[in-house]
C-alpha cells in the first residue's frame, strides 16, 4: 500500500502527541505511528510540574486525566538534612497550578485519544521498518502493520518520536549523541497506599536530601495512591535488584524524615529501577525530518522534567513548521530554528540534571539559599524544581553570592574553610559557565562545561534498524518496557490485563511466569 | 582531507561524468533531478565512481538573492542526497554546492564513498560570481578513497581547473584527479556588443575544452571534469545582461590527454562513461611557469580579477551587515573528512572546537 500525508510522526506519546496535535489543529494531514497498543506502559516516574500539566491542558489531554481522579499537588517540600526545609506553593502556569503524577498506562492512553479527537490518524501497532529518501530529503517511511502486510507512507516531514533508543535517529544518522554526560544517580521507585491522601500532606510533593541521597514522594492516581522514590548512587540498583526489602529497609534507614511520611503506606508494589539515564543531545533537524523529546534530548531524570520538555518540544515544533510545510527550504530552515530554540531552551535544565545528579551531599551554598527562603510559603526557588524560570534565573548571582557567604559563616558541613570554598566557587563558575553557554548560543555546541559534564557517558546503544522480512512484525520489548514488566504490578492503578495487553505473547509468558 | 599512502594504488575503474542542466534558485528540485539522473546513470554503465558538477544546487544568477538562497547547511540536502546516493548505489559520489558552514558560505566539493566516508574540501580559487556568494577555501587537497583501493584522488572545481598552483600541488600525488566546473562565459567590462560576447564565449569554450587533457598531460593522470549546462543551451548563450550562459564541458580524459568520453553544450543534461587506468603517474608535460596551465584571454583575466575583487568585498560587507540570506540558518560545521561507520552514527554538524579536530 502507498499512501501520503503531511507529516508522519513515529511514536504517539509525549512528544508525539503534542505534535500531532498541532499539525492537526494547523489543517495538516498527519499520520502516527507506534508500535503499541494502548494503554501502554513506560518506565517513567512520571511527575509532571505546573508548566508540564499546562502542556497538557494545551494539547487537550488534560479533562480525560483528570477523570481517572489524579492528586492535584499544589504545594511542595523541599529538605536538605535536619534543618532547612523549604515550602512552597508552585507558581502557576497558565490556569494551572498544582502537578501531577498519573501513571504512564492511563496518561498516555489520554495523549492518543487527544490526538485522534484533533483529527491525527494514529496507528497503534505501527512498527517502521525505515525511512525513505528522495533528492537528499526524508519523504516518508516504510512501516509494517499489525497484520504483517509492509506499506509507504510519503510525508514532506519524518518526525522521530520514539524515544532515547530512536529508530528515526538511527535512520537519519543522527543516533550517536554529540554531546553527552554521565548519570550519578539511579531510580528506584514503587507504589503505595497514601493513608494521608486527604490532607496537605497528600498533596505536596516532597523531596528529602539525606547526605548524598535523594528520596521523593509524590501523590498519584488515582486518588489515595503515590510514588516512592529513591534516587542514590546508580549502583544501587544492583542492590535494589538482589534484595529488594533490604534496599528499601535499609534507605528508609537513612531517610528518617522521608520515613516518617511514608513509612505507613500499605499495599506497596515490587521496585521498579534504572540506571541507564545518560543524558545527552542528538542533533535533531535535518532536511524533512526532526527529532522530538527523548529522542532528540534526554536529560537527567532527577529534575523530572522530561516529560514536560517533550510535549514542549512536540508542541512548538509543530507551530514552527506547520506553515512552511510546502516548501522544503523554507521547512529546513524552520525545522533548524527549533533545534536552536530547544537547545536554548534546554541547556540550563540539563545542567541543573547533571548538577542534582552528582553523588554527592546538598551543596552548602544551595543549602543556604533554601535556608534563606524558609518561611516564605509563596513560589520562588520552587521555580527551579518547576520550571517556571530557569536555573539562570532563580539561582542569580547574588542570590548564590549571598549562599556562599552564609555556607562559609556557618559551615555545617564542616569542612576545612578552604575545601568549602573551593567546593563553593567550583559550583559557581558551573553557574556562571550556563549563564555564558545560553548568552553565546552556539548552535549544537560542542563545547563541554567543565563540571557539570560527566565522563563515560553511557547514551543508548546503537541498535540497526532491523529490516524484518514481512510477516514478522513482533519487536523485541525495550529494555525500559522490560524493567517495567518485569514486576508483576508496575501500576498497581491500572488493570493487569490493560498492561499485558501490550505485550508479546513471549512477554506475557515471562511476565505470568 | 584524510592522510594519503604514498604506496601506489593501481587499477581500472569506470566513471561517469554527469552533464546537468539545475534551474536557477530551485534547489530542491534540482537535487530532485539529480538522484534521478545519478541512479540512471548507475543503472546504465554500473561504474565505480559518477563525477558531478560543482555547483549543483543552482547555477549563478542574476538575482543575488536567489543565488544566495541557493546555499545549504553543509549536512543539508545536497550532502545527505551525496551519502545516500553512494551508500545505497554502491558507487562514490562526488559532486560540489553552495555550502553554509560555520560562520561562513563556500562552495565545498564532496567525494562520498559507499562505505559512509565522506571528504570535502572548499574551492580554493573564486571566480567573479562566486566570490559574491562564497569565502575561499584555503588549499589544494587530495582525498584517499577507499574505493579505489587507496588511490589519492586530486579533487579539483572551477577555475582550479587552469591553475598552475593546481599542478603543482597535485603533480607526482594524486592517481587520478576529478571535480567539476559551472563557469559561466563572463562577458568583459570593456565590451558590449552582441558579437565580441559571443566570440569571447566561443574562445573561453574553445580553452575549456583543452583544460582536462591539459591537467591529465601535466598531472600524468586520468582525468575527469563534470560541468553544468543550460536546459535550452544555443537559446541562452548571449540573453542576459550579465553573463553570456554556461559554457558547458564534460569529459573523461585518460593519462595522455587522450579524451575518452565527451559531452558539450550541443548535448545538454546527460552523461558519459568510460573505462580509466590509474597508478603511477606519468606527466607528458611540464607545469607552466605562470598561473594558468593554459592561455587565458588577458581581457577574460582582467574581467576576473576585477569582478572577483569587488565580489569579496561585495561578501564581506554583506557578510558584516548579516544581509546573507544563508546567514539566518543557525549555523554548524564538522571536519573535512568523515569516518565511515554505520549510517546510523554518522557525524554531524556541530558548532565548537571539536568540528576542527581530525577524525578517525
Amino acid at each position: 500500500m502507498h499512501e501520503s500525508c503531511d507529516v508522519v510522526i513515529v511514536g504517539s506519546r509525549l512528544a508525539g502527541s503534542a505534535a500531532a496535535v498541532q499539525f492537526a489543529r494547523a489543517g495538516r494531514r498527519v499520520i502516527v505511528l507506534d508500535r503499541s497498543q494502548f494503554p501502554s506502559n513506560q518506565l517513567s516516574t512520571h511527575l509532571l510540574f505546573p508548566s508540564g500539566v499546562h502542556e497538557l491542558e494545551r494539547i487537550g489531554a488534560l479533562e480525560g486525566i483528570l477523570a481517572n481522579d489524579p492528586v492535584k499537588s499544589p504545594w511542595v517540600s523541599i529538605r536538605v538534612g535536619e534543618k532547612v526545609e523549604l515550602r512552597e506553593r508552585w507558581r502557576a502556569s497558565g490556569p494551572i497550578d498544582y502537578c501531577l503524577c498519573v501513571p504512564r498506562t492511563i496518561q498516555d492512553l489520554e495523549l492518543v485519544r487527544a490526538a485522534r479527537r484533533a483529527g491525527a490518524d494514529v496507528r497503534e501497532k505501527h512498527r517502521v521498518l525505515e525511512v525513505l529518501w528522495r533528492g537528499g530529503r526524508a519523504n516518508g517511511v516504510r512501516v509494517v502493520g499489525p497484520d504483517g502486510n509492509e506499506s509507504v507512507i510519503e510525508a514532506k516531514l519524518v518526525v522521530g518520536a520514539d524515544g532515547r533508543r530512536s529508530t528515526i535517529a538511527s535512520e537519519v544518522g543522527s543516533f550517536r549523541p554529540y554531546r553527552s554526560s554521565r548519570n550519578g544517580r539511579g531510580l528506584i521507585f514503587r507504589y503505595g497506599d497514601d493513608p494521608m491522601v486527604d490532607t496537605r500532606a497528600g498533596r505536596t510533593i516532597f523531596q528529602w536530601w539525606e547526605g548524598d541521597s535523594l528520596g521523593f514522594m509524590f501523590p498519584s492516581a488515582p486518588r489515595g495512591r503515590a510514588l516512592i522514590l529513591f534516587m542514590g548512587a546508580s549502583d544501587e540498583v544492583e542492590h535494589a535488584k538482589s534484595d529488594p526489602d533490604g534496599y528499601w529497609s535499609d534507605k528508609l534507614a537513612k531517610h528518617p524524615r522521608m520515613a516518617a511520611r511514608v513509612g505507613g503506606m500499605s499495599n506497596l508494589s515490587p521496585l521498579i529501577h534504572t540506571n541507564q539515564t545518560s543524558a545527552f543531545f542528538r542533533a535533531s533537524s535535518g532536511p524533512g525530518w526532526a527529532l522530538i523529546g527523548d529522542a532528540g534530548h534526554f536529560k537527567d531524570p532527577v529534575i523530572g522534567q522530561g516529560q514536560r520538555d517533550a510535549m514542549w518540544s512536540g508542541r512548538v515544533l509543530a507551530e514552527l513548521v506547520a506553515d512552511p510545510l510546502d516548501d522544503p527550504a523554507e521547512l529546513d530552515l524552520g525545522l533548524r530554528r527549533w533545534e536552536a530554540r530547544r537547545d536554548s531552551e534546554c541547556l540550563p535544565s540539563y545542567h541543573f540534571g547533571n548538577l542534582e545528579t552528582r553523588v554527592e551531599a546538598a551543596p552548602p551554598v544551595l543549602a543556604e539559599v533554601l535556608r534563606l527562603r524558609m518561611g516564605h510559603p509563596n513560589a520562588d526557588l520552587s521555580d527551579l524544581y518547576g520550571r517556571a524560570r530557569s536555573m539562570p534565573q532563580v539561582l542569580t548571582l547574588p542570590r548564590l553570592t549571598a549562599g556562599l557567604v552564609f555556607a562559609m559563616k556557618r559551615n555545617e558541613s564542616q569542612l576545612p574553610a578552604s575545601e568549602l570554598a573551593r567546593h563553593s566557587l567550583h559550583d559557581l563558575k558551573i553557574h556562571i559557565g550556563v549563564r555564558l553557554e545560553k548568552r553565546l548560543h552556539r548552535f549544537r555546541s560542542h563545547v563541554l562545561l567543565a563540571g557539570s559534564e560527566h565522563g563515560n557517558a553511557e547514551p543508548p546503544a546503537y541498535r540497526p534498524t532491523r529490516r524484518t522480512p514481512q510477516g514478522q512484525v513482533a519487536p523485541e520489548p525495550s529494555p525500559a518496557l522490560a524493567a517495567a514488566t518485569s514486576q508483576p504490578v508496575p501500576a498497581p492503578q491500572v488493570k493487569q490485563a490493560e498492561v499485558a495487553s501490550n505485550l508479546s505473547a513471549k512477554q506475557l509468558k515471562e511476565v505470568s511466569a | 582531507m584524510t592522510g594519503v599512502d604514498r604506496s601506489r594504488a593501481s587499477g581500472t575503474t569506470k566513471v561517469v561524468a554527469v552533464q546537468f542542466a539545475p534551474r536557477k534558485g530551485d534547489v530542491e528540485r534540482n537535487l530532485l533531478r539529480l538522484d534521478d539522473l545519478v541512479r540512471a546513470a548507475v543503472r546504465d554503465h554500473a561504474p565505480t565512481v559518477v563525477v558531478l558538477p560543482e555547483m549543483v544546487t543552482s547555477p549563478h544568477s542574476t538575482n543575488s538573492r536567489q543565488s544566495g538562497s541557493s546555499a545549504r547547511p553543509i549536512d543539508g540536502s545536497p550532502l545527505q542526497l551525496f551519502r545516500h546516493l553512494s551508500r545505497h548505489t554502491g558507487v562514490v559520489v562526488a559532486g560540489g554546492f553552495h555550502a553554509h558552514r560555520g560562520r561562513h558560505a563556500y562552495i565545498t566539493y564532496v567525494v562520498a564513498e559507499p562505505d559512509g566516508r565522506v571528504h570535502l574540501r572548499n574551492k580554493s580559487v573564486l571566480g567573479g560570481w562566486d566570490s559574491h556568494l562564497a569565502k575561499r577555501g584555503r588549499v589544494i587537497e587530495r582525498v584517499s578513497s577507499s574505493t579505489l583501493s587507496g588511490a589519492s584522488v586530486g579533487v579539483i572545481a572551477g577555475w582550479e581547473w587552469i591553475r598552475s598552483d593546481t599542478a603543482r600541488a597535485l603533480r607526482g600525488n594524486v592517481e587520478i584527479a576529478l571535480g567539476g566546473m559551472c563557469w559561466p562565459a563572463i562577458r568583459p567590462i570593456t565590451l558590449g556588443r552582441r558579437a565580441k560576447q559571443l566570440d569571447v564565449h566561443l574562445r573561453q569554450a574553445e580553452l575549456l575544452r583543452a583544460v582536462p587533457a591539459d591537467m591529465a598531460r601535466v598531472l600524468g593522470v586520468p582525468t575527469v571534469m563534470a560541468s553544468l549546462t543550460e536546459a535550452n543551451p544555443v537559446g541562452s548563450i548571449v540573453s542576459t545582461p550579465d553573463y553570456v550562459g554556461l559554457i558547458s564541458e564534460t569529459q573523461i580524459v585518460d593519462a595522455t590527454g587522450t579524451v575518452l568520453a565527451r559531452m558539450g553544450p550541443e548535448d545538454g543534461e546527460g552523461y558519459v562513461s568510460a573505462e580509466v587506468k590509474f597508478g603511477r603517474p606519468l606527466p607528458s608535460a611540464p607545469v607552466p611557469s605562470g598561473s594558468w596551465i593554459c592561455y587565458l584571454d588577458e581581457r577574460v583575466e582582467a574581467s576576473n580579477l576585477l569582478r572577483r575583487a569587488a565580489g569579496a568585498l561585495h561578501y564581506r560587507a554583506r557578510h558584516v551587515a548579516g544581509t546573507h540570506p544563508w546567514q539566518e540558518w543557525p549555523s554548524a560545521d564538522f571536519a573535512s573528512s568523515l569516518a565511515c561507520g554505520d549510517p546510523g552514527e554518522q557525524q554531524v554538524a556541530t558548532t565548537g572546537p571539536a568540528f576542527s579536530r581530525p577524525t578517525a
